[in-house]
């Protein structure tokens, strides 16, 4: 798993790219935690590269969320596709979570 | 054809099981994205023994794949850890927003809406779960509960 950060506005877009499983997750969360405790809240986590996610990376999304949420903050998505986008369905993330179908439309609303 | 591996439960291990299971589906034909299924079950399935079924004594995994007259793929995991039945936990409230959302629960949640059956056996002091996977039709038919 690869994670690359920019920065427009006062947003800030995380694009994950590669596997997000039990290994891999923690280090999103713990990315995620840092730019929280540096006073960043608002967030577009694009996953157009993000091939694969098990149940840890759910939890490491949704521990975030419920983080951000106590801060004021937002966390929305983009780009999910695949097989990234069955689980996201099977578990009705889809419907806790705003997805956009790209950073650009995201950007545009946030 | 057939084969198995078994390792010590330990989460360090799970890459090779999901790893042997990847390359035997792949033998067998199936197509890429049910091969990504059954990896993703797989894993699930096998995090939770290396999580909670041995507590803290060391203890074994097992991963036996085989394939039926339909061309199903039948995954048979082995544990001997504390009983665990996948059918009969309860499921997350898929209802409840962020705040309400329990943390657990979605490993066995995405098993039991991917596998395309599911069987639980308490044998002697092992658990015994089956996994049949087909490689046709799956991802229309179990997109809703």
């Amino acid at each position: 798993m690869e994670i690359n950060t920019r920065k427009e506005r006062d947003v800030t877009i995380v694009s994950v790219t590669g596997r997000m499983g039990e290994v891999t997750a923690p280090a999103f969360e713990e990315k995620m935690r840092k730019y929280i405790a540096d006073e960043k809240i608002k967030f577009i986590v694009d996953f157009k590269e993000l091939e694969y996610i098990s149940s840890a990376g759910l939890r490491s999304i949704l521990a975030i969320a419920k983080m951000l949420k106590d801060k004021n903050g937002t966390m929305v998505l983009s780009s999910l596709t695949g097989a990234v986008k069955e689980v996201f369905e099977i578990t009705q993330f889809v419907s806790i979570f705003t997805i956009y179908d790209n950073t650009e439309d995201a950007l545009s609303e946030i | 054809m057939d084969g198995r591996i078994k390792l010590p439960a330990e989460i360090e291990h799970v890459k090779q099981f999901t790893k042997f299971v990847r390359n035997f589906a792949n033998g067998e034909g199936f197509s890429r994205r049910n091969i990504e299924s059954i990896e993703l079950v797989i894993e699930e399935a096998l995090v939770n023994i290396c999580r909670y079924a041995y507590n803290d004594i060391k203890g074994d995994m097992e991963v036996a794949c085989s394939t039926d007259d339909d061309k199903q793929l039948i995954i048979q995991i082995v544990d001997g850890g504390k009983p665990f039945n996948i059918l009969t936990v309860s499921e997350p409230d898929l209802t409840a927003d962020i705040t309400n959302r329990e943390l657990g629960g979605l490993g066995v949640l995405l098993i039991r809406r991917i596998a395309d059956d599911i069987k639980y056996q308490r044998q002697g002091n092992k658990n015994v779960l089956t996994l049949i996977m087909n490689d046709k039709g799956k991802q229309q038919s179990k997109k809703s509960p």
